[in-house]
């Protein structure tokens, strides 16, 4: 095994049914590191594929872009350190929320839960964790929303100024049709980011981002929405996104061994996550590992062939991957296990 | 944890879209209307498995039911398209439409029905054939499937067998638009619209494209619905067989209901 510290990797591929169509990649992956390698920032957008959608791919660029930004105002910056205290020793998840204010903190369902709609029973499970998940955590879910918003509102921006500088052709315009140019940029967003006092993460849409902290076990650490439902996501497109992000955080030293994230488009070609979740754990397990064996080259170089066919036999979708391994961390644990399977 | 090789490609699966008929076998459909229905969809059921069987997005399952007095799954799950036998519908007793959409609800589910399969559900295509009007209580549980999300984002086609008795608005209320209830006149009509709508509808939900979601989680633009309805308008627009079928509020062809030939 190369004992190289830290790997981190990202890449998108054009999908197959992409190349059938003559559209664009539209999802977009950023991995960074700072030059104090202490700070990631991983970051995956999949632009919706609809013909609405006709600048999916400017938007998820320029999503990414933005929230790489943003977040390096978390960074320290001249040597100067941070005030830490918000995150330091604490964690915490928190789900999307409610849109409708009024709603948001209430425990009391509108109506007896049998005479609920799927719908209805789904997302007032949903608003109860929420309830319960928010709580003590006001400081930090202000920062975060600041965050969300002052990436929303930046995007906003940038989508604008692409509109005035490039303005929309007939063919684009008679694709949006009535729909806002908001519409023609839509793209979810999904971003982690590590420095080494704290991670936090935070996600709009589907796609997954999957860790593991003991090397064998992976899971979602941001809570699942569930208004993503099949092809339809949130995104930064809706009328009012800031209560559909949701978000995770840790400043208790427990860090990822590893962390995928990947686009829906990959997702979707390892089978239903909510009922067979062992398939893409699985691979993300087995991509970790050959990460760890073969070094980052030669597996990037794998996977550049491989994803490709990958899209061709499974979503045709676009595929994009982010990761981050702690390399050093991984050797251990399997040191340690082989261990303990040659005493057993 | 299972460890997979990640550059494996024959771990890949295809999803599961289940092709749903919910059918009428009230006693207003004995006769031609049923034996050309028992025809029309056996016919259809081989191009379906043709589809599923070159589909590389998606395979097809087939599930049956039927309502009457009271309502029967032809199998207890959804089965391969290819392999789909039919078994001959019989027809007698009231219409229990209610009941029907109350027990599609429950099959519309992970938990408790037909989308928990492993290597991932797509919405359901939904065919509607009745010749008549609800004789229970079909507006609470209507409500309810609405309400699901399968449901929602799948695809919705009601066939009216005759303009005698069916009522476009309540079967438009269960696709959600007028283009999607089509209304047939004569049996030759009938089987060619089974064949129409059971294809193209397997066609297009079998494929799919991420698109974002309203705020209040309405449906999306450009949904595959819409392009079900799409298709199946320009279908009878262009193709003469299908030129004597009325689609939403047209009464073009109203009156010339014609079953006697059986």
């Amino acid at each position: 095994m190369h004992k190289t510290g830290r790997i981190v990797f990202n890449t998108s591929v054009l999908g197959a049914s992409h190349i059938k169509d003559d559209k664009p990649c539209q999802d977009y992956s950023i991995a960074w590191q700072s030059e104090d390698p202490d700070a990631v920032v991983l970051v995956v957008c999949d632009g919706h594929g609809s013909d609405t959608y006709v600048r999916s791919d400017v938007g998820s660029r320029l999503a990414g872009e933005i929230t790489l930004q943003a977040v390096q105002a978390f960074f320290p910056k001249d040597g100067k350190d941070l005030d830490l205290d918000w995150i330091i020793g604490t964690k915490g998840d928190v789900t999307a929320r409610e849109v409708d204010e009024s709603l948001r903190y209430s425990d009391v369902p509108s109506k007896d839960e049998s005479e609920m709609t799927e719908s209805e029973v789904l997302r007032f499970k949903q608003r109860l964790e929420f309830i319960e998940q928010i709580k003590g955590l006001h400081e930090q879910d202000a920062i975060f929303q600041a965050l969300f918003s002052s990436i929303y509102e930046k995007w906003l921006d940038a989508i604008s100024k692409d509109a005035e500088q490039n303005p929309f052709s007939e063919n684009e315009l008679s694709k949006l049709g009535n729909h806002k140019l908001v519409k023609a940029y839509g793209t979810t967003l999904m971003t982690y980011v590590q420095t080494s006092h704290y991670w936090f993460a935070f996600h709009i849409g589907d796609g997954r981002m999957l860790a593991s902290f003991d090397g064998a076990e992976w899971r979602q650490i941001v809570p699942w929405d569930c208004s993503c439902f099949q092809n339809q996501t949130t995104s930064l497109c809706n009328s009012y996104p800031l209560p559909y992000f949701r978000y995770a955080f840790d400043g208790t030293g427990n860090f990822p061994i590893a962390i995928i994230c990947c686009s829906d488009g990959i997702e979707d070609s390892y089978g239903d996550y909510e009922v067979a979740p062992e398939r893409l754990q699985g691979y993300f397990a087995g991509l970790t590992k050959v990460f760890v064996e073969e070094g980052k080259e030669s597996t990037m170089a794998r996977l550049e062939e491989f994803l490709p066919k990958l899209s061709s036999v499974g979503s045709k979708d676009d595929m994009s991957l982010a990761g981050l391994i702690d390399v050093d961390a991984y050797i251990a644990i399997k040191e340690q296990e082989d261990v303990t399977e040659n005493q057993e | 944890m299972a460890t997979n090789d990640p550059f494996a490609l024959d771990a890949v699966p295809r999803r599961v879209m289940p092709l749903i008929f919910l059918v009428d076998t009230s006693g207003s459909m004995d006769g031609a209307k049923i034996a050309s229905l028992n025809t029309a969809v056996r016919e259809a059921l081989n191009d379906v498995g043709e589809i599923s069987k070159n589909n590389s997005d998606a395979q097809i399952k087939v599930a049956v039911l039927e309502f009457s007095s009271g309502i029967d799954w032809m199998y207890p799950q959804p089965i391969e398209s290819e392999s789909f036998q039919w078994q001959d519908l019989k027809a007698g007793g009231l219409t229990s439409l209610g009941a029907a959409y109350g027990e599609l609800n429950e099959k519309l589910s992970k938990s408790r029905g037909f989308m928990a399969e492993p290597t991932g559900s797509r919405a359901p295509a939904i065919i509607l054939i009745t010749d008549g009007q609800p004789t229970d209580d079909y507006k609470h549980p209507l409500e309810k499937l609405k309400g699901n999300p399968w449901f929602k984002a799948g695809v919705k086609v009601a066939i009216a067998v005759g303009d005698e008795d069916t009522n476009v608005d309540v079967l438009a209320e269960f696709t959600g638009n007028k283009e999607a209830v089509l209304t047939v006149h004569n049996v030759d009509q009938l089987k060619k619209i089974i064949k129409t709508v059971s294809v193209t509808a397997s066609q297009v939900a079998s494929q799919s494209a991420s698109v974002g979601v309203s705020s209040n989680g309405a449906p999306a633009p450009a949904d595959t619905q819409s392009q079900v309805v799409d298709s199946v308008t320009n279908a009878i627009e262009t193709n003469e067989d299908l030129q004597n079928v009325d689609q939403g509020d047209s009464t073009a062809n109203s009156g010339t209901d014609d079953w006697g030939n059986w």
